[in-house]
């Protein structure tokens, strides 16, 4: 009975535990514009493996978890910036028309060449420290969980009705089997489909106070099933392994914006809450 | 000595913090406590450490029916103490959805901190993980977490409580909701049974010449499996129990390990771990009936008979039936473990010192 123990004592003493929260202010070190080449509603054409037929899907759902944010100094120093901090989910349904912001903070002061983010979540960091998943897990809990698995994350959903679907006034439920696309990426059993991206600026970025520089990345979504450099995949049983290699494939750095306004992330957040089309002034292309 | 110099510790570090609020706590009821005849936990202490605090948290949340779509159960309704945290009676339960039952049996919550996989099927590793499945089930509490952690931040009481626990920004979000569940969960410690006094030589662990009996014949049929001081080594098996017919698209662990998230039937029935499930611990098996997967059997006798080689029911032999229940018998295939009945009586009777009425009756797991 007295072998109750020690283990109380830690957060007894520890009322002030140092916090994870970002307590150094709330300035964006820089902003990854997420471009996407399509948006929710928007057709695309995949070709169908057994007869080479093109079909048209209608995208419904695109949608991603980011982890492990890192960004290389100058002179090639790594920083990882921790998933409670970074880690996001990205989502097309929530895009400014087909732009969705990352907004990256507790970047330290200096120049940076590139960033390096994993899509999902690795095996590592799923089944690590409960607290070092909160952000992560909080982000997957609506609608990239899977409960009934170890690595409980979905890294990945790409929704998609097929058009010829669409016409004949198909049902979802009587469609499922048909050419309608649903691809939905994680680590189950043998198979894991965590990958890491690497993005490298045109030019260097300088982090500081006065500036949140932006990078503006294109999305392009087609290339999931195209990619420049992989395999191609098919409308009809797609090798997961295959598609989930090429995520690293649809990012492309546009250009840099070193010198944008600084923003404050607690009015960013703001805005997303209620924007409703106060899109306007930020893009300047 | 080992007591003395733990309170020992205990006191230099409360003089240290040396705050009012420390000295309050020192009802120190609640904490993890690790038997000297158990495994090291798997349960990660300091990442979630367990104190009288974040157990209390956690506590209630178990017991409370917030956790449920509608508010209509609490983890309680399937999980109670005096059954060692099961469905009293229950082979399938009923969850929120009227008529509607679930496919597995609610297994015992107990000595969880030295698993390393929860469910019948492995689905989860780790224990803060594992309430997630019951509250968004259909077939249980068919919530979602968002709801859950809404509810929680409206209440009069748990925000201030999830702060004092866990502190922070915004301290009930759903992590910290699973770790005060882990933390009860893990606290909950089944080792104070007669056979764990027996062995650990305390008084009060006296068997009789059939428990004797029942030990040594426990442990040369049944402890393959069933091994260690857990009772179970936590491997996934076929024990051939066979294809319950009102459940057809059971697969057991398959549905686990195949990396296809929208697997058929037939793929998973194809697959080497069709119907394999997780080797139960048998601590308490007494009052934690009925047994198998899906609660088929209500007595330990039926269960002794179908793992006997003769007596019905029977077991059925898939591809990947566990090799230890074959054998070859002058030449033919015998499936199961040879037991008389005077064997199985003296087993039951070792399996009833598995029982541990101090746990069952342990007021700090009891709704408060």
């Amino acid at each position: 009975m007295i072998t109750v123990i020690a283990v109380i004592t830690f957060t007894a003493c520890n009322n002030s535990d140092t916090n994870m929260e970002h307590d150094n202010g709330t300035h964006v070190s820089a902003v990854i514009k997420l471009d996407h080449s399509i948006a929710i509603g928007d057709e695309f054409t995949i070709q169908q493996q057994a007869d080479g037929v093109t079909q048209t899907l209608v995208l419904d759902k695109f949608k991603f978890l980011i982890s492990d944010v890192s960004v290389k100094t100058a002179n090639n120093n790594m920083i990882s910036i921790p998933n409670n901090v970074a880690g996001s989910l990205i989502d097309l349904a929530k895009a400014d028309d087909k732009e969705v912001k990352l907004y990256l903070t507790e970047i330290p002061d200096g120049e940076y060449k590139s960033i390096t983010f994993g899509i999902g979540v690795s095996d590592e960091v799923a089944s690590g420290s409960a607290d070092a998943q909160s952000r992560l897990f909080d982000l997957a809990s609506a609608d990239m969980n899977w409960s009934w698995n170890p690595n409980s994350y979905i890294f990945s959903k790409i929704e998609a009705t097929n058009k010829l679907n669409m016409m004949n006034h198909m049902a979802k439920s009587e469609t499922e089997d048909a050419d309608n696309l649903w691809i939905h990426i994680g680590k189950k059993g043998d198979f894991d489909g965590f990958r890491t991206v690497t993005l490298d600026f045109p030019q260097n970025i300088t982090v500081k106070n006065e500036v949140s520089p932006s990078v503006h990345v294109k999305v392009n979504i087609e290339k999931l099933f195209t990619p420049d450099n992989g395999v191609t995949v098919y409308l009809g049983a797609p090798n997961s392994s295959d598609f989930a290699d090429n995520y690293a494939n649809i990012f492309e750095v546009h250009h840099v914006h070193p010198l944008d306004e600084a923003v404050d992330l607690e009015d960013v957040e703001q805005d997303d809450h209620d924007h409703s089309d106060s899109e306007g002034s930020s893009h300047s292309h | 000595m080992k007591y003395l110099l733990i309170s020992l510790v205990i006191s230099t570090v409360f003089i240290a913090c040396s705050d009012s609020e420390a000295i309050m706590e020192s009802k120190l009821e609640v904490g993890f406590e690790q038997p000297i005849n158990f495994p090291t936990p798997t349960y990660d202490l300091e990442d979630n450490p367990i104190d009288t605090k974040g157990f209390e948290l956690g506590r209630k949340l178990f017991y409370d029916t917030k956790l449920s779509a509608g508010n209509a159960i609490s983890c309680a309704e399937c999980h109670n103490q005096a059954f060692a945290f099961t469905h009293h009676g229950h082979d399938l339960s009923e969850g929120v959805l009227v008529d509607v039952l679930g496919a597995r049996n609610s297994q015992p919550i107990q000595n969880l901190a030295f698993m390393d996989a929860f469910t019948w099927d492995g689905a989860v590793e780790l224990l803060w993980k594992q309430p997630v499945i019951p509250i968004t089930e259909e077939v249980e509490m068919n919530e979602t977490l968002e709801n859950v952690i809404e509810k929680l931040k409206l209440d009069k009481e748990y925000p201030s409580e999830f702060a004092d626990v866990f502190g922070g920004d915004s301290p009930v979000n759903s992590v910290n909701m699973l770790k005060a569940l882990a933390k009860f969960m893990g606290a909950m410690v089944s080792a104070n049974s007669t056979y764990d006094k027996y062995v650990r030589d305390e008084s009060g662990g006296e068997f009789s010449e059939e428990e004797k009996r029942g030990l040594a014949l426990f442990q040369q049929k049944c402890a393959n499996c069933h091994s260690g001081e857990l009772f179970t080594n936590q491997e996934f098996v076929n024990n051939g129990i066979g294809v319950n017919s009102k459940l057809p698209d059971e697969l057991g662990r398959s549905r686990i390990t195949i990396a296809n998230p929208g697997l058929t039937v037939e793929e998973g029935k194809a697959h080497p771990d069709y119907y394999k499930f997780k080797v139960p611990s048998l601590r308490n098996v007494e009052v934690s009936f009925p047994y198998m997967h899906d609660g088929r059997f209500v007595t330990l006798k039926k269960v002794l008979d179908f793992y006997d080689t003769d007596t019905y029911p029977y077991m059925v032999k898939m591809e990947n039936l566990d090799a230890r229940l074959v054998s070859d018998v002058n030449g033919n295939e015998v499936l199961g473990i040879a037991m008389t009945e005077e064997e199985k009586a003296s087993i039951i009777a070792f399996l009833k010192t598995l029982t541990d009425d101090e746990f069952l009756n342990d007021t700090r797991f009891a709704k408060p």
